[in-house]
């Protein structure tokens, strides 16, 4: 775990990336973080994080899919690399260790 | 396909990197896409910009500045902080020189913006104009009315195609009014047509501005009349009752609630209740008419001399009307009987011209200084230049240096302004109403302004610096064109010294005022004022009835109280004369009791004053007689004052005595009878007005004053048994008094608010200016700080040292104070020629202002050189 730990929002982006498939673009990230958080997101926080996890190697991106709702511009279509599966895994399971761990102390207290 | 604001995408596209640019322009547009269908154009294009603001920074940043500039960047705020803190002298000087006169410019902007606003809420202003008129004969009859009285002139509205609406407002007077068992006498209450909302802007907070007025005896409350009336209760459909002019009580139902005006209009409103009926729409009212959309004014003023005279068979040509645009009202009006004071225009440019002077000198003195700061700099020039800094860089570096402390300057001032808001508002009276975006707005353009003339020629000479020299710690030019700067110190003196005696020649003529005698005395005089017919009816039985209460030494009454103008002036017909009937003589008209000369011991020049008999004789006017009998029949006496026993022609106040004359106002005729005295002119209103020719006589039905003499200390026990007196033979009728020497203060009091802002201005300016001053000697002597010590080691004295420091800027200051002299002396004399009397200008403000700014000068230039030369000039010498 050391080296590579990655903020709550980063992984929130990055599971929201694997979610989408292929479709996973900043505008339909945004959406979807919206519609299972709840919070309110900016778009320009989703744009840096997007980039900042690209940097990191844990995303990499594809230009396509332009239309007429964007004015002909194209997306920045996102997938997630092995390396980042690896890294949601290795926090997943840091996690469920974690996880586990307090329900056993507290039976054990109980 | 609809798409954002081009500039937004323009300036999205400036600023973002490319490797973001497509993704992000897609994404914005998008949203802007799916805003636009859901809540439409503006909504979407708000959170477009929105958008592009969240992508301003640095993260997406096309920063065209690599690394090293941001440095650079930082470096200059870096040193500019560090030289803030280090020169705390200079800094200090031009942060208390440049707050102070921002704030002092920002509240005059407050104050000047507030007087211009008058009435402009009003969303129709620019269509809407007051009927006024001018009545005025070759024989110096001349009375302008901001009111009007003709009859016709509710044809207006009929006659003209351009006017769309025509409005009048009655019973200006004071109004009584009675609910329940509390009773109030209310200003500004007037009664008016039900077009009146579709005219002026009033906000109505409960009923219906369609039907407010259109059944007859309604009323509309202002919210603040409305909680004093009713408390918290709703005051809708309570019944009040209102007295009318003929002291009857008419029952009005409440109909509405309105909003208070805001302070900045002419009309002030307490309540408007109807006119109920076409027979009320007449006489005395302030008229308005509104025009039709596109309809001139202009086509209106060409016709209406030949609607006048269509009308008016005797003498058309006296009559004029004129139309005032609803805005100038305030400012440029100050015709008889206005609603309330209006503004004095030329205050206002005086404040201006003063705030700017202010702004001048302040922006002086920052220049200055940042000029001779200079030397200070040459060296940390001299290291950035070496280092590569270019000159752009070193010109922006200068800019920003002056931008930043004018910016604390600002920020300061603007404090300060804040905290001085509400005392300037407790003194001036009301509420300043102004814009407060423009102000922030006007405030960043002058720091600007003020920030590009301080730091022109600070950038100027730095980008042509030499690093040799500079790093040396000297410059390759001289600092400072030196006519240039001369030119600024000897204007800062000039306008000082201006001021200055500007300030001192209006305290003068103020004080000249205020001492004046009036001619009457107006010491222990209580006025009872405005009592309505009822009461001058019971006048004789009121009178005994004060006369008892133990303190009071004498009662009268008059028709006017002295300090508030007569405005009824009438004909003056001399029996046995031959006279041009078109062209008499006119007058005012004073009626008294007998006794009142006596009580304002008003002294007599010649004959008595009115016989006792006189008293006997007129009778009261029974209600089947007409005025017109009634005042012919009553036989009368009088007495002229001075000036118009001059007007009508007679030689001294004897050769007046036993002439027989007569008093006329339009068809209203005073009985002929003998000038029995002659009064010594006394000052009807303030002295800043001429003495007006006056007729005085006794007449019972036109007593609208009493006036009560006290002889004790005990006012408010008087006040109290007059007021118990009053209730019991006039239980419906609500008294109102002053006394007679607060009125006469107030005659003086707007004069003596702006003297007192004026003068705390003057001393402001004269202070910074010499801050400046005082920053720049320092200065020079700490430059010459090695001459001065070669010079002492020659053998030269102190007075030396002295002479060779301060020769510059004492004859300077002597130059540019006698070029002031003639340029004050030719405006306040234009100033003083407003003033019927005034003094003359002598000497001795300009001498005072010269004396007391060289004094100031020389002992600031002495301190600095004596600080200099007390030092051991050894130790100054060793560091060479």
């Amino acid at each position: 775990m050391k080296g590579n730990s990655i903020g709550e929002f980063e992984e929130l982006v990055l599971l929201a990336v694997g979610i989408l498939k292929d479709d996973a673009y900043s505008l339909s990230i945004l959406e979807e973080l919206k519609i299972r958080t709840g919070r309110k997101v900016l778009i320009s926080s989703v744009h840096k994080v997007l980039s900042r996890l690209e940097t990191k190697g844990l995303l990499e991106s594809q230009m396509g899919g332009a239309s007429k709702e964007r004015g002909g511009r194209s997306k920045k279509l996102y997938t997630v690399t092995g390396y980042g599966i690896k890294v949601l895994s290795e926090s997943h399971e840091l996690r469920i260790g974690m996880w586990n761990a307090m329900n056993e102390a507290n039976l054990g207290l109980g | 396909m609809v798409s954002p604001p081009k500039i937004l995408q323009s300036i999205l596209r400036k600023l973002c990197r490319d490797e973001f640019l497509e993704s992000v322009e897609g994404d914005l547009i998008a949203l802007y896409h799916r805003r636009h269908e859901q809540r439409g154009k503006l909504y979407a294009s708000i959170y477009y910009l929105l958008d592009v603001i969240q992508f301003i920074q640095p993260f997406f940043l096309r920063l065209n500045c690599n690394h090293t500039n941001a440095d650079m960047y930082k470096s200059y705020f870096k040193i500019i902080f560090r030289n803030i803190l280090k020169k705390k002298l200079f800094s200090g000087i031009n942060l208390l020189g440049m707050s102070l006169a921002l704030g002092i410019v920002m509240a005059t902007f407050a104050f000047v913006s507030h007087e211009s606003s008058y009435d402009s809420y009003h969303s129709k202003q620019d269509r809407i104009y007051r009927v006024t008129y001018r009545y005025n004969n070759q024989n110096g009859y001349d009375i302008s009315w901001a009111r009007v009285v003709q009859p016709w002139v509710n044809e207006l509205e009929e006659v003209f195609p351009e006017v769309e609406k025509l409005v009048r407002f009655q019973s200006f007077r004071p109004r009584n009014v009675k609910i329940g068992t509390n009773k109030f006498r209310e200003k500004y209450a007037f009664s008016t047509d039900a077009t009146v909302f579709d005219v002026f802007d009033f906000q109505f907070i409960s009923g219906d501005p369609q039907t407010a007025l259109k059944e007859p005896y309604s009323v509309v409350l202002t919210e603040s009349i409305a909680k004093k009336y009713f408390g918290e209760n709703q005051p809708l459909g309570e019944a009040i009752e209102i007295y009318n002019d003929l002291g009857e009580q008419e029952t009005h139902k409440v109909t509405a609630v309105i909003k208070d005006q805001p302070s900045n209009t002419h009309m002030p409103v307490n309540f408007l209740s109807t006119i109920n009926s076409p027979e009320e729409r007449a006489g005395w009212a302030y008229t308005y008419i509104l025009l039709k959309e596109n309809a001139k004014i202009q086509s209106v003023e060409q016709q209406i001399d030949q609607f006048i005279a269509d009308r008016v068979e005797e003498n058309p040509e006296f009559l004029t009307y004129s139309f005032q645009p609803l805005t100038d009202i305030h400012l440029h009006s100050d015709l008889s009987r206005e609603i309330k004071a209006n503004g004095n225009y030329d205050y206002l440019l005086i404040f201006s011209l003063i705030a700017l002077f202010l702004l001048a000198i302040a922006t002086i003195n920052f220049a200055n200084l940042n000029t001779v700061q200079l030397l200070n700099k040459t060296r940390e020039i001299g290291i950035r230049k070496v280092i590569g800094a270019r000159k752009a860089n070193l010109k922006f570096y200068m800019y920003l240096e002056a931008f930043v402390l004018t910016m604390i300057g600002a920020v300061v001032g603007a404090v300060l302004f804040w905290l001085l808001l509400s005392p300037l508002e407790n003194f001036v009276g009301y509420q300043l109403t102004f814009n407060h975006g423009l102000l922030i707005l006007g405030l960043l353009a002058v720091v600007v302004f003020v920030s590009l003339l301080a730091g022109v020629y600070p950038a100027q000479v730095i980008s042509g610096l030499q690093p040799i020299f500079a790093l040396k710690g000297k410059l390759n030019k001289r600092v400072g064109s030196k006519g240039a700067k001369t030119f600024l110190v000897g204007l800062q003196f000039a306008i000082s010294a201006a001021l200055m005696s500007g300030t001192l020649i209006f305290q003068k003529q103020f004080q000249y005022i205020q001492n004046a005698q009036l001619g009457y005395d107006q010491q222990q005089v209580l006025a009872i004022m405005d009592i309505p017919n009822e009461v001058s009816d019971s006048y004789e039985t009121l009178k005994t009835k004060i006369l008892e209460i133990p303190g009071v030494a004498d009662v009268s009454a008059s028709l006017e109280i002295p300090t508030r103008p007569i405005k009824d002036q009438g004909m003056v017909r001399i029996s046995g004369r031959e006279q041009d009937d078109d062209n008499l003589p006119s007058a005012d008209i004073q009626v008294i009791d007998i006794n009142a000369l006596e009580l304002l011991n008003i002294q007599l020049v010649a004959g008595e004053q009115l016989p006792q008999s006189i008293k006997n004789i007129n009778k009261k006017l029974n209600e089947s007689e007409s005025i017109d009998d009634y005042m012919q029949s009553n036989r009368k006496a009088y007495l002229l004052n001075e000036t118009a026993v001059k007007l009508l022609g007679w030689e001294s106040p004897e050769e007046a005595l036993a002439n027989e004359i007569s008093w006329s106002i339009g068809n209203i005729r005073l009985a002929p009878g003998p000038v029995v005295g002659v009064v010594k002119d006394f000052h009807q209103e303030s002295f800043k007005t001429t003495i007006d020719p006056l007729v005085m006589t006794y007449e019972p039905i036109w007593l609208r004053q009493v006036l009560v003499k006290v002889d004790s200390d005990n006012y408010f026990r008087i006040v109290d048994r007059i007021n118990q007196q009053w209730n019991d033979l006039f239980p419906d009728i609500p008294m109102e008094t002053a006394f007679l020497d607060s009125e006469f203060e107030k005659l003086y009091q707007s004069e003596q608010k702006q003297f007192v802002l004026i003068a705390i201005i003057t001393v402001i300016t004269v202070f910074i200016a010499f801050l400046g001053v005082f920053g720049l000697i320092s200065f020079t002597v700490r430059l010459r700080l090695h001459e001065m010590a070669v010079r002492k080691v020659l053998g030269a004295r102190f007075m030396q040292i002295f002479q060779v420091l301060g020769k510059e800027y004492i004859l300077l200051n002597f130059v540019s104070m006698l070029l002031t002299v003639p340029v004050v002396w030719y405006f306040m004399n234009d100033w003083l020629e407003n003033y019927a009397y005034h003094i003359e200008i002598g000497p001795i403000g300009f001498g005072i202002s010269i004396l007391s700014i060289s004094l100031i000068l020389l002992s600031t230039i002495y301190f600095q050189t004596r600080k200099a030369s007390i030092r051991n000039p050894a130790e100054i010498l060793r560091n060479d």
